[in-house]
């Protein structure tokens, strides 16, 4: 209860930051059936002229294609069917960039020209830098990320280990693991179902395994959000205490006191409690994603494929399952709103 | 003066505004009932899954996963029909709203719980089935006038 007022508190905080309920992208093409989940959680069709903000989420059919424009700046994401794009945000390096985020399927960006703060991109099991880049992101229902630089640089990091990559260069990251060797990028556009089959077999082969790379994957997004609550929690209590401080002044009619403190302590506190809450929601949204594409995905192969032996047939791998899910639930889950699901 | 319309104009104007009154209100839905349920049941347990109703309607609940996806729904069915999934013969145990108290083993995660406040209509019933398979569940909800799509299944329940 405690734990869901503080985030309901810290939530409000999030008010606080500049900019970040601005509008992030516009919906410039559509083609099938293309789906918008907006930060709230509503579901509807994605309309060419639709501007989305940060929280939302573009579904693509089977049959469905969309492009949107990014604001500012102008660059241009494809999204390809059968995929999802999330529009986050996250702190990095003192600064809040926009983060689009592959959670399944892929999505080639590419950005004409070089703006103030170019967005960081990934999956929901990896996160990379782009300087002036065109980049295709692909994402697999192992929660596999297969990114390939057409021109510009990207910087990758996965299991604490960082990747350079260079125009024609990509690298294969598994969750939860160091990225693997980069190899030549042909330039051409990856079948990307022939990528995501491949990996469906590698999971049917051995799920225990796959399940157990996102369980590592999960555990270094709990690590993160630890320290993250630990620093919340302490600029909550100096908070506090400079509100307590300011209350005094206010009964006091100090009012050069109430503008020193409200300058100089309760609003930067106030900024630095919603900075770090937005690095909580980031780290939480991206372990709901793997959760969802990644090991539902997994379950769903496995279920379907075996709707009546299921237990009997996978029985280490239901095991770890229920273990993810039991630890998503206490870890990640006080961190998000219904909307979000 | 009180004047009174013929009944055969009363008729036919009834006749007209009953459909209007259908297809304007496009949220209007009865709740399925058992007669849906076996119709659903007969077609997955013939293979016929491309005619269960609802097979492609995202958002849809499998035990306690979301699939928000229409490539996951087809997935499911296609590998399902594969697999030779027969949940007959079976026993309707219960058919009723989607609210606590749910069956024991019922999904208790928050997709699910989550599916259910915001993703189904007043409509939507749960269906517990006694199967020679053990206790399964659907979620069922209506569609016009009697129309009824599959939301949710699961199971078995433990």
């Amino acid at each position: 209860m405690k734990q869901r007022l503080l985030f309901a508190v810290a939530f409000g905080l999030l008010l606080a930051l500049p900019g970040l309920w601005a509008q992030k992208a516009e919906a410039v093409y559509t083609s099938g059936r293309v789906d918008l989940k907006k930060a709230g959680g509503k579901l509807s069709s994605l309309e060419i002229g639709t501007r989305l903000a940060v929280g939302d989420s573009v579904l693509t059919s089977k049959d469905g294609r969309a492009e949107l424009k990014l604001l500012p700046g102008g660059a241009s994401l494809k999204v390809r069917p059968s995929s999802v794009l999330l529009i986050g945000e996250k702190n990095f390096s003192g600064q809040s960039q926009t983060a689009l985020q592959v959670l399944a399927g892929s999505v080639s960006m590419k950005f004409e020209k070089l703006v103030e703060k170019e967005p960081l991109v990934g999956t929901g099991a990896c996160v990379a830098a782009i300087r002036g880049t065109e980049v295709e992101v692909y994402a697999a229902m192992d929660g596999s990320t297969l990114l390939a630089v057409i021109s510009g640089a990207v910087s990758l990091e996965s299991g604490g280990v960082s990747v350079d990559l260079a125009a024609d260069e990509a690298v294969e990251v598994r969750p939860g693991q160091a990225p693997g060797p980069k190899f030549a990028w042909l330039g051409r556009e990856k079948d990307f179902s022939a990528w995501n089959r491949g990996r469906l077999e590698a999971f049917l082969a051995d799920p225990l395994s796959a399940a157990l790379e996102v369980e590592a994957q999960l555990a270094d997004y709990r690590a993160s959000l630890k320290g993250l609550l630990a620093d919340l929690a302490a600029q909550t209590a100096l908070y506090d205490t400079a509100m307590g401080e300011l209350k005094s002044a206010l009964e006091a009619k100090d009012e050069g006191r109430v503008a020193t403190l409200r300058k100089e302590k309760v609003f930067p506190l106030t900024l630095a409690r919603a900075t770090i809450f937005l690095n909580v929601r980031f780290y939480a949204l991206s372990a709901l994603s793997l959760r969802r594409f990644a090991l539902g995905d997994m379950y769903l192969e496995l279920k379907s494929r075996h709707p009546l032996d299921l237990a009997a047939a996978y029985a280490p791998y239901l095991e770890a399952h229920r273990r993810i899910l039991a630890d998503f639930e206490t870890t990640f889950v006080p961190q998000l709103v219904e909307a979000d699901i | 003066m009180h004047r009174t319309l013929h009944p055969q104009l009363r008729l036919t104007l009834l006749g007209l505004l009953l459909p209007f009154l259908y297809f304007s209100c496009a949220s209007f839905a009865l709740p399925p009932g058992q007669g849906a349920v076996e119709r659903t049941l007969a077609l997955i347990d013939s293979g016929a899954m491309a005619a269960v109703p609802g097979r492609a309607s995202a958002p849809f609940l499998l035990d306690g996963e979301i699939l928000l996806r229409q490539a996951d729904l087809d997935s499911l069915w296609s590998n399902l029909a594969a697999a030779r999934l027969r949940l007959g013969p079976a026993t309707i145990v219960s058919l009723g709203k989607v609210a606590a108290p749910f069956p024991a083993g019922f999904p208790n995660t928050m997709e699910a719980r989550s599916f259910i406040a915001r993703r189904l209509d007043a409509s939507a019933r749960l269906v517990l089935l006694d199967t020679a398979a053990g206790p399964w569940w659907l979620i069922l909800e209506g569609q016009g006038l009697g129309g009824s799509r599959l939301r949710g299944i699961g199971g078995p329940l433990k």
